[in-house]
């Protein structure tokens, strides 16, 4: 395998599925203190 | 007497249901062959960042102008730019509504394909493309068309949370074990590392090309429902202290995550059990280039797969079940976002729901009949989505961007809030895009499609074509422009 495939891989699966988890773990925590003020 | 108002009772609630609207067949179908055709990694990193500044920003909008008016589409934009462009809301709802005719159609054929797999015919049949030319030359088509109509218009008839909201709850997550359970299978046939290899590599000259580029912000334009008007809808139902930006973040990456599965699991899948002619298959399409992957190419994969006839059956069963999961979870929105502009206009659910369910039903007829009034109409709502987008983008830029996203994007509820960079993207990015889009696939109808007859309005993929068909849309909107803004905001000044 490439370098360059191995740089796409690490950004691409990084920005998508490592987004979607830092967001959806911001979302959790951001839902737990509401349901702690309500 | 009024309609009782419905919210999703709870953020993951919503969230699966605005999942449910972003994926659909298209993360499974289009996006593999797309990839393949523009050169594999080259194609993924403009997608990626056409995902930040097409789909996030247009999703926020969605989701903010839902919450704030509580109107769909038509009384959404009439609200936001003022009672005189009520015809676009009106435009952004046929388009959905337009593709809804066609797209039922796609969840028939997905259903019957399920039955066949199911019935183990897809693994036993010896000729996949007359399978499918039998099937869709039959009037089976039209009985799925109907059936998936009809499991549509149920959810809807159960309302907002017994029907969309407990559904998506369930369908959304049955999804992705589906996909996962696919995908490990997929990467762990000898040979699949080739595909993901090839899936990631990228090239600097089709890095460079600008085809490649709009390829990606078409797919992120069709794929992840923003400016469609279905998130809009949904997001009427949103309760008080909902969020917006982050709800849009994780929509928009939540789909992108789903159609990355996909093109690994196909990839893979592709590339172990059809080493050498698979990527050509996959570049060159079969049949109408989308379906030809899913409906010939592979149901042929299946049969090649070892452990034999229950494995193959096990596979191929569960391909299907996704793939219907996906398109009806779309379906329930768009039948979701037509019955929504009518009680805004006054009408009752049900009767909404009765009249949108026979038309979606008659007008989709032509469709599951005619492979060719299928492929135009794709053609035709397709690009006008690109409009639908440039409309939002218009009702939010006439309305104030910075108000918009001070009071209804970082309003109550807001989790984190969103600084000024969001007002270049609306007003000026998005704008852009659209015009590109538009220029660039008339352009492919003029000089590739067809060269001869691109400006006949009787041509399946002319120029001539879609601006005959928007054009006699927007003139009955537009004329209709007053009496759907009277009817619309007196129904909600007498529930008040």
């Amino acid at each position: 395998m490439e370098l360059s495939t191995l740089i796409t891989m690490v950004l691409v699966v990084g920005m998508v599925w490592g987004g979607f988890a830092a967001v959806l773990i911001t979302a959790l925590r951001k839902e737990s203190q509401k349901s702690k003020t309500d | 007497m009024a309609e009782k108002k419905e919210f999703f009772t709870s953020r993951w609630g919503m969230i699966l249901s605005v999942i449910g609207i972003a994926v659909g067949t298209g993360n499974i179908w289009r996006f593999s062959r797309i990839v393949a055709q523009n050169g594999g990694g080259s194609f993924l990193i403009p997608w990626v960042i056409f995902l930040l500044v097409w789909s996030v920003p247009l999703i926020i909008a969605e989701l903010a102008i839902g919450k704030y008016t509580r109107y769909g589409p038509i009384g959404g934009i009439a609200k936001l730019a003022g009672e005189k462009f009520a015809w676009m809301g009106a435009f952004i709802g046929f388009v959905s509504t337009a593709i809804m005719f066609y797209y039922s159609v796609v969840t028939g054929w997905c259903m019957s394909y399920l039955a066949n797999a199911l019935s183990g015919n897809l693994v036993t049949t010896a000729d996949h493309i007359e399978l499918w030319n039998s099937f869709t030359s039959s009037p089976k088509p039209i009985l799925f068309h109907a059936a998936a109509m009809l499991i549509g218009a149920f959810v809807i008839y159960k309302g907002v949370v017994s029907g969309i909201e407990r559904t998506n709850r369930i369908l959304i997550p049955s999804l992705l074990i589906i996909l996962l359970t696919l995908a490990v299978r997929a990467v762990t046939l000898p040979g699949a590392w080739d595909g993901i290899v090839y899936l990631f590599t990228p090239s600097m000259d089709t890095l460079l090309d600008y085809k490649v580029w709009l390829a990606a912000l078409t797919q992120n334009a069709w794929d992840t429902g923003a400016g469609w008007g279905l998130i809009l809808t949904y997001a009427c139902y949103a309760r008080q202290k909902e969020d917006i930006s982050l709800n849009a973040a994780l929509t928009a990456f939540g789909n992108n995550s789903v159609s990355l599965l996909a093109g690994i699991t196909i990839f893979s899948t592709v590339f172990a059990l059809a080493p050498g002619e698979g990527v050509k298959e996959l570049i060159s399409g079969r049949g109408s280039t989308n379906t030809g992957l899913a409906f010939i190419f592979l149901p042929q994969l299946f049969q090649k797969m070892p452990g034999g006839t229950f494995v193959q059956t096990f596979f191929s069963t569960i391909f299907f079940l996704g793939l219907t999961f996906a398109a009806l979870t779309s379906l329930i929105s768009m039948i979701e976002l037509a019955v929504k502009a009518f009680i805004d206009m006054g009408l009752q659910r049900n009767r909404a729901l009765v009249m949108v369910a026979v038309v979606g039903f008659l007008l989709g007829i032509p469709s599951a009949l005619s492979l060719n009034f299928f492929e135009n109409q794709d053609w035709v709502w397709g690009i006008g989505l690109m409009i639908s987008g440039g409309f939002i983008s218009f009702a939010v830029i006439k309305h104030g961007t910075d108000k918009f996203r001070q009071e209804a994007v970082n309003g109550e509820g807001s989790d984190i809030k969103i600084g000024r960079w969001y007002n270049v993207i609306i007003s000026w990015l998005i704008p852009l895009q659209v015009i590109a889009l538009i220029v660039w696939w008339f352009s492919l109808s003029i000089f590739s499609y067809d060269t001869e007859g691109w400006w006949n309005p009787f041509h399946a993929y002319s120029v001539g074509t879609c601006l005959l068909q928007w054009g006699f849309m927007m003139m009955i909107f537009i004329a209709i422009n007053r009496w759907m803004v009277r009817k619309t905001f007196a129904t909600r000044a007498q529930e008040a």
